[in-house]
């Protein structure tokens, strides 16, 4: 049993702190999208804050934030997915010592390592629990969702914090035009976390059914997946209220089957608004999670069709071209 | 559910398999000394380097020319292939893979910085630095289709993996896992480690009073691990269990850990209660002893702490390695599961005069002696503590 | 002199990155890793590369800085002394 207790989002779309969305900001076309939210130091000490890479503080919010909403419960694990972890200081080292290998200083490097933000959360929470960190592109933070599943799995009481986290260095952005030089779509950044627990509260908003993560799925296998899942769950295709599709700029037919198999349901996508990054699949679960709270999900996200009138089973799908598959199925409560 | 080791794949400085480590880990000889490969403003200092060039690798692996391995993979694939034929493995399609790595391809992405550009050929070495794609390199040349993931949580990666491999299989989403971790040499953990003043001029001495920081080193080991009854059914010998492990986080400082040890502490005592082991059963400790200050201080006083009177033979081997950072946990693991087949301690060199503030020296010769039960421990930055025990089969 | 004392200190806000603090805010005997500034070992470094890189002393053993970077004062007498 995993429920969420507690979501929160630092992007281009959401205010911190509010869980509301200001759609209107999301909607400005521009190549890359940095999110905009400063107010750190309502969060974060200065002394701490001096060294701490943007990944490092946008998660620092969004997990204080998820922890508040959650009754700040006793902690029993961070576990933290990203992509590429605090690149800024990482390009920024690197650089440096192509420059020259002598006289460089500590500080960049210390926040190389991809496992900062989980040990910094572990220091400011000061959560000497069980603390992982999975790098893994766009499985990153599906990665960490499933280790939190095998955390809970415990008959005692467990609460863990768990979130997906990438930034978009200026190196990064450089780097990315080289990547896709034809592209039209959006890179971006943000921190997605979620207070998960094994116990259902008051302020439990979702349950997550099922997490499942297929390296290498072609195409024509990918119908016989979802009806393992829908089966493994007892649900039928018509007890999906909604998709919620990572839909990117490559068009490949695998979105394509999950919008026929899912016809008569409401059909979702967000990476036209907040970016493309490794971790971006928190904002489709952080979507859900909204979605339940306020019995709808805002139809600016729609794609296709109508809002059906319920809301209780959504999945949500994403891949990246072609390969790195993940079925989130959660539930409202 | 017990969570068997069924083979063992491994290559660092001190050798290509695990024979050859076996040979130097009792004939006490090191690998650590001077580089001949990579190139670094700090060539002066020594490193465990392993003496074969990529290209080397390439060739035993039978790749073809058109590849996009970094050396960590190159690494990581030699000793992978050593572990799934140990272990009998037919189907290794279905196999799910926990890979451990912290440096990833930043060897290939420091090389090639200054050449990405506008349609060059080595923009596909750009995400290289992401250990994901070191991972999905490897598990593309094996045919993985199931799942894989990478865990990096800087020199306890290896170790976790090991660990994140038990649960899966524990909790009946996996049978038989291959898990282990992998890291190369590269210009960039050299000039950090360099830069936080606490690589040693000389051979480091793990636990020794006048210790003068770590030695880096590279390296690559694999571990299959799968559940009992799967190979009791495919009839495959039991090299050793994994009968607990531990996971915590000494929340203190980003690099450098607490003086009470706290974190090792903690999670020492998690993979006791996790085996279900007391103090006195543990017969030997594979200490993270990298000869840091700072490290060997801290490790040490939670030894002290948890073990109080009754502390068992201790050795760092990270004098014959050097320190291999990701791949640290999964090398040391390795060499547990060694010990208890071979039923003997491994020396720790470059030892001799004892830390006061700990309990005990470390064991400085090979011997031989009953080993039922081994502790591995992998500290890293950030923090992250983890620790194995492997049990006789 | 006194030149020296005020270049340490806004050397020290720059390269540590102390954004918080000021020029005026730290006095020349205040414990730079004691209560009054809150340094730590990693800013122990960053000092030892500045001092290097700036004033050509080297200082190989991070122990020995300790007593060098008690305080503003100590770091510039021990400049004055060496330069």
């Amino acid at each position: 049993m995993m429920y969420i207790n507690g979501f929160s989002a630092i992007n281009t779309l959401t205010k911190a702190g509010e869980n509301e969305l200001s759609l209107e900001a999301g909607f400005v076309a521009v190549p890359f999208k940095r999110q905009a939210y400063q107010d750190y130091k309502n969060y974060i000490k200065g002394a701490a804050l001096r060294r701490m890479s943007p990944s490092v503080k946008m998660s620092a919010v969004a997990a204080q934030q998820v922890i508040s909403q959650a009754n700040h419960k006793n902690l029993n694990g961070v576990i933290v997915g990203t992509g590429m972890g605090c690149k800024a200081d990482s390009d920024a080292f690197l650089e440096k010592l192509l420059e020259d290998e002598t006289l460089l200083s500590p500080t960049k490097f210390i926040q190389s390592t991809h496992n900062t933000v989980a040990g910094q959360l572990a220091i400011l929470l000061d959560c000497k629990a069980y603390n992982m960190t999975f790098v893994q592109n766009s499985l990153s933070l599906e990665s960490a969702l499933i280790d939190a599943q095998l955390e809970l799995a415990s008959s005692e009481e467990k609460n863990i914090l768990v979130g997906g986290v990438d930034e978009l260095s200026p190196k990064t952005e450089e780097h990315l035009q080289f990547l896709h030089p034809e592209s039209t779509f959006n890179f971006g950044e943000g921190a997605h976390f979620f207070m998960v627990a094994n116990q259902k509260y008051n302020e439990s908003v979702a349950q997550i059914k099922s997490i499942e993560l297929v390296s290498e799925l072609k195409a024509e296998n990918l119908q016989t997946k979802i009806n393992e899942i829908l089966e493994r769950n007892k649900l039928q295709i018509n007890d999906i209220d909604a998709v919620i599709l990572g839909i990117d700029q490559y068009l490949d037919n695998y979105y394509g089957i999950l919008q026929e198999t899912f016809h008569n349901s409401a059909v979702y996508t967000y990476k036209n608004k907040i970016g493309e990054f490794y971790t971006t699949n928190g904002f489709a679960l952080w979507l859900a999670c909204y979605g339940f709270k306020n019995q709808q999900i805002p139809t600016e996200f729609l794609y296709g069709k109508t809002v059906g009138k319920r809301l209780n089973n959504v999945l949500i799908y994403n891949q990246n071209n072609g390969k790195e598959h993940s079925f989130i199925l959660v539930q409202n409560l | 559910m017990r969570v068997a080791i069924t083979g063992l794949g491994i290559i660092s400085a001190i050798g290509n398999h695990a024979e050859e480590h076996f040979f130097s880990l009792k004939n006490k000889q090191s690998g650590v000394g001077k580089l001949a490969l990579l190139e670094t403003a700090h060539d002066n200092l020594p490193f465990g380097e392993i003496k074969l060039t990529n290209q080397q690798l390439e060739e035993a692996l039978d790749l073809p020319k058109k590849n996009n391995f970094t050396r960590a993979s190159l690494l990581g694939l030699f000793a992978v292939k050593q572990a799934i034929k140990q272990a009998n493995l037919n189907l290794i399609g279905e196999l799910s893979f926990i890979n451990g790595t912290s440096v990833g391809g930043m060897d290939f992405s420091e090389k090639y910085w200054k050449e990405f550009k506008e349609n060059s050929p080595k923009n596909k070495y750009i995400e290289a630095q992401h250990p994901g794609f070191t991972t999905n390199t490897m598990a593309e040349a094996m045919g993985l289709k199931n799942y894989t993931t990478t865990i990096s949580t800087a020199c306890s990666s290896g170790a976790n993996a090991i660990i994140k491999a038990s649960k899966l299989i524990e909790n009946n989403q996996a049978h038989i896992v291959l898990a282990g971790a992998t890291d190369c040499l590269s210009k960039f953990t050299i000039n950090g480690f360099n830069s936080l003043k606490i690589l040693s001029e000389k051979p480091c001495m793990p636990f020794d009073k006048n210790r003068t920081g770590l030695n880096l080193g590279e390296g690559a080991a694999y571990l299959i691990l799968e559940s009992e009854q799967s190979a009791l059914k495919r009839n495959q010998p039991i090299l050793a269990y994994l009968s607990g492990y531990g996971n915590a986080n000494d929340a203190f400082h980003q690099t450098a850990s607490s003086e009470t040890g706290e974190g090792s502490f903690l999670t020492m005592q998690k993979a006791l209660e996790k085996s279900g082991l007391e103090t006195r059963d543990i017969d030997y400790i594979n200490a993270h002893g990298t000869a840091t200050y700072n490290n060997d201080l801290s490790e040490g006083i939670a030894i002290s702490k948890i073990f109080e009177s009754e502390i068992p033979e201790v050795s760092s081997t990270k004098a014959f390695t050097g320190h291999t950072l990701a791949a640290a946990g999964a090398i040391e693991a390795v060499f547990s599961t060694l010990a208890i087949q071979q039923q003997c301690i491994f020396p720790n060199l470059n030892f001799q005069d004892k830390i006061e503030e700990i309990g005990f020296e470390p064991q400085t010769g090979f011997v031989e002696k009953e080993i039922n039960h081994v502790l591995s421990n992998s500290f890293g930055f950030g923090g992250n503590c983890s620790s194995l025990i492997f049990s006789k089969a | 002199m006194s030149n020296l004392r005020e270049e340490l200190k806004y050397k020290i806000i720059e390269n540590l990155n102390l954004e918080d603090l000021s020029v005026e805010d730290i006095g020349n005997n205040d414990l730079l890793f004691g209560d009054d500034i809150g340094l730590d070992s990693i800013d122990a470094l960053e000092i030892i590369v500045l001092l290097e890189k700036d004033y050509g002393i080297k200082i190989t053993d991070p122990k020995q800085g300790k007593e060098i970077f008690e305080s503003i004062e100590t770091i510039a007498q021990f400049i004055e002394k060496n330069q």
